[in-house]
């Protein structure tokens, strides 16, 4: 497993409407600017400020589409690399799942189906698009609405198998394991017990909503205590990672922002009492 | 590609396809009745709000052109929701019946992104002019003022 840093505290998505507040507030001490945001490498100088403070910049894809059997975007990974290198970045990341099949783009990441045959495309491609970075790649679990009919292997052991066989770092995002959760019946616990959190790169924690039994990760709405509960759960297992909040619409206020902060940091905390308390 | 990857290359397609459309896909249409509506509505909303001006022009009717737009048209493999906001302005324009306001704002974008708009004499004086199948639907708007 690589020995590269994982971050730590408290991180949030760069986002230009917040950028003051990110500006303002130290305690935010990494954080994630997504790649395609930036097509022609040219970046806000707010970032190289926020870099000379000593925060961490984690470069984020969201349009590499490395399950993609007809192949990945090999442009947007060297996107990634060239903002991983120009930040000094620990790592940059990316999801399991597809955004695009023959001429046809979704717009949106979708899940593979979790076959042997997915697992070795997947796999195929991410060790071609590590022979591009200079810096490891964590790998995020995405949220889905749907599941594909037929699975060789649970979403646990598709992506444990996926991390180990690449050795890749894991970027968790516990609003989509929440979100599976309501819409696919799976266990946060037992994905939770069943993934390799020994190559966990940092955490990601952000808004949804639920719509006729359904939970939409939104990214616009404030953190769902239930999707704390799984940070909590989290912090149960393993000894501080960072943790990441994403907010990509209906911007908070300053104090709303700060609240939100603060309920991420009480679930991070009640995690490691009960792990301390456990020991 | 070997016949692993052309299997899932093929259930991908589909999967997609099916999305946007009524083609049929391993996963059952039921089932994707949510990604469906949820696709569609984060483009409506992302086209929507990198264009405001339009979408305000054409007010409570903007969802069902959007809807229109949307079923003829999957997102665009290059350019992102720049491309989608862009698409979008020129099936505007070939609309029959748009204030002239909205017509007026698609031609600003569709010229932003470097379709070539020029300029013509006209009964009401100077109009913009497009090349190909929208010179009609800006006549028709220009005869209709």
């Amino acid at each position: 497993l690589s020995t590269t840093k994982k971050v730590i505290g408290i991180g949030i998505g760069w986002r230009p409407e917040l950028a003051i507040a990110i500006d303002r507030d130290p305690s935010l001490q990494f954080i994630e600017i997504t790649a395609e945001h930036y097509p022609k490498g040219v970046v806000p100088p707010a970032l190289d400020r926020l870099v000379e403070q000593g925060r961490t910049i984690i470069p984020h894809g969201i349009s590499v589409s490395l399950g993609s059997a007809e192949g990945f975007d090999l442009a947007a990974v060297h996107r990634l690399n060239a903002l991983a290198r120009r930040f000094n970045s620990p790592f940059v990341s990316e999801h399991v799942a597809f955004v695009r099949a023959g001429d046809l783009e979704a717009g949106h990441l979708l899940p593979l189906p979790r076959t042997k045959a997915a697992m070795q495309v997947v796999i195929e491609n991410i060790q071609r698009a590590q022979e591009v970075l200079s810096v490891p790649l964590a790998l995020e679990n995405i949220s889905a609405l749907f599941a594909w009919p037929s699975a060789d292997f649970s979403d646990a052991e598709f992506l444990t198998e996926i991390l180990e066989r690449t050795n890749t770092r894991l970027l968790l995002d516990t609003s989509n394991v929440y979100a599976n959760a309501v819409n696919l019946g799976e266990n946060p616990s037992e994905f939770l017990d069943n993934i390799p959190l020994n190559r966990l790169a940092y955490v990601h924690v952000g808004g949804g909503f639920e719509k006729d039994g359904v939970y939409h990760d939104s990214h616009a709405h404030p953190v769902s205590d239930a999707a704390l509960s799984i940070v909590t759960a989290l912090c149960e297992r393993i000894e501080s990672p960072g943790v990441l909040l994403e907010r990509d619409d209906h911007f908070p206020s300053d104090a709303e922002l700060r609240e939100e902060l603060t309920r991420i940091r009480a679930a991070i905390g009640c995690g490691q009492a009960r792990r301390r308390g456990a020991a | 590609m070997n016949d692993d990857r052309k299997k899932l290359a093929r259930q991908q397609r589909d999967l997609v396809a099916a999305i946007f459309s009524t083609t049929t896909s391993e996963v059952p249409a039921s089932d994707l009745m949510h990604t469906t509506a949820t696709l569609k509505a984060k483009r409506r909303r992302e086209v929507s709000l990198s264009i405001p001006l339009i979408a305000e022009a054409l007010g409570t009717r903007f969802n069902s052109v959007f809807n229109l737009y949307i079923t003829a048209s999957p997102f665009p493999p290059n350019g992102g929701l720049a491309a989608d906001a862009a698409r979008f302005c020129n099936f505007l324009l070939t609309l029959p019946d748009l204030e002239r306001e909205v017509v007026l704002l698609a031609l600003v974008v569709c010229t932003r992104r470097g379709v070539p708009l020029r300029f013509a004499h006209s009964k009401v004086g100077l109009v913009g002019a497009f090349r190909g199948r929208t010179f009609s639907v800006w006549r028709n708007h220009v005869a209709r003022a």
